[in-house]
């Protein structure tokens, strides 16, 4: 016997599917998408994040999320003939994970007739992340990896003459952010907080269209719209600071459904208060960065690579 | 008391971490999700360390479970009564972005 669900709030009609906590609505799988696809345009002309013949790299890991970016992203610019979407992807070299999640981003782009870059660290860096985590269990994977990964992105978007790279972040990665910069207390790295990025030297102007999407909600629209799901699980997650912090909202969240959408909304005031430096360059590698060394050089140094 | 069966469907990083789970799972009398989930954790500590948030006594915070194509939260959360023939999908929502 199926359940019976309530009506879609916004249609009236159909059998809703999903409910919203935070808003209170009970959506359909139609609404839902719609909802969805309303709040990423939003979200995308809120920021300004594109011009109308952007050229724009889409970070793809072959995750749920950049997926579900991709998808939305290849609708939303459907619509302006002037603009370009390219998939770029970085190998990090995680066996058995990454080249699991490169077939499916091949698939993915494949589906939609999406180009599709791959960059790679042991091209980039030298060593994959399997090598550099092996060498220093100190510090963990994911601290090399978050910070690797970003340029080894940067490079792929400049490499394929891209004026903007759009990633996947959605709003959990983005309360998880400063959550993290709170706990570290280092108020300056929510700098490049602004999911419209920023114009910087020899950077890709970096934006977030899903920043204020839940991972719920885009985890919803991977399933509901069929995309294909990784099944393999990065060995290194749990070693993350991050993971803590994931685990603490999704409870908060649970229990304060609301907590995230907070959390965000204070580090976007935070990022545009007087009190964050400007920006410097790396006297190693002449890359932007809030001051003194970046952390590419930092991390490569120690590592030896 | 009546037999009655449960169909499972794991998706996405949760499968790796099911070995051996079965596509069914039968129950007798009317289990609730949560009935389900928790027959499904058992003797599988992986599964349960990704899907089961100790703190909260719920899988609610890490996964998505959808009843018959209806996400459990929009029926009665985890005392959502299963019925006979029902599918189950579990997904995880903390892994694989």
């Amino acid at each position: 016997m199926k359940p019976l669900a309530p009506p879609c709030s916004r249609c009236k009609s159909a059998e809703s599917v999903y409910y919203r906590p935070y808003s209170g609505e009970r959506l359909c799988g139609q609404c839902f998408n719609e909802t969805l696809m309303d709040r990423v345009k939003r979200t995308v002309n809120r920021f300004r994040m594109f011009e109308h013949d952007s050229r724009i790299a889409v970070g793809l890991s072959g995750g749920k999320d950049s997926l579900t970016l991709l998808r939305l992203l290849h609708e939303i610019e459907g619509g302006w003939p002037s603009s370009e979407l390219i998939a770029v992807c970085v190998d990090e070299g995680v066996i058995g994970y990454r080249d699991e999640a490169l077939r499916i981003a091949e698939r993915g782009c494949r589906q939609l007739g999406v180009e599709m870059k791959t960059v790679s660290f042991r091209e980039l860096f030298g060593e994959t992340i399997d090598e550099i985590a092996a060498r220093d269990r100190e510090l963990g994977a994911c601290s090399y990896c978050g910070v690797l990964r970003r340029r080894a992105l940067n490079t792929a978007a400049v490499s394929v003459g891209a004026d903007r790279l759009a990633t996947g972040h959605n709003l959990d990665d983005m309360a998880q952010t400063v959550l993290l910069n709170v706990l570290r207390g280092d108020a300056t790295r929510l700098e490049g907080f602004d999911p419209g990025g920023r114009e910087l030297s020899g950077y890709v102007r970096r934006v977030k269209p899903l920043c204020e999407v839940p991972e719920r909600e885009t985890t919803l629209f991977a399933y509901l719209n069929g995309l294909e799901f990784q099944s393999v699980r990065c060995p290194y997650a749990e070693e993350a600071m991050r993971s803590d912090v994931r685990r603490f909202l999704n409870q908060m969240e649970t229990k304060r459904p609301g907590t995230k959408f907070i959390v965000y909304h204070m580090g976007l005031n935070l990022a545009s208060s007087d009190s964050i430096e400007a920006s410097g360059v790396c006297p190693i590698c002449g890359s932007a960065t809030p001051g003194g060394v970046c952390r590419v050089c930092e991390l490569t140094g120690r590592a030896e690579i | 008391m009546i037999d009655m069966r449960v169909r499972i469907r794991v998706l996405g990083v949760l499968k790796s971490t099911s070995e051996g789970v079965v596509d069914s799972l039968s129950f007798t009398g009317k289990p609730t999700v949560k009935d389900v989930v928790l027959r499904l954790m058992e003797g599988r500590p992986e599964l349960r360390s990704v899907l089961w948030d100790e703190a909260v006594g719920s899988p609610i915070p890490n996964a998505l479970m959808l009843l018959d194509g209806v996400e459990v939260n929009n029926l009665e959360g985890l005392g959502t009564v299963v019925g006979d023939g029902s599918e189950l999908v579990l997904l995880s929502v903390t892994h694989g972005g």
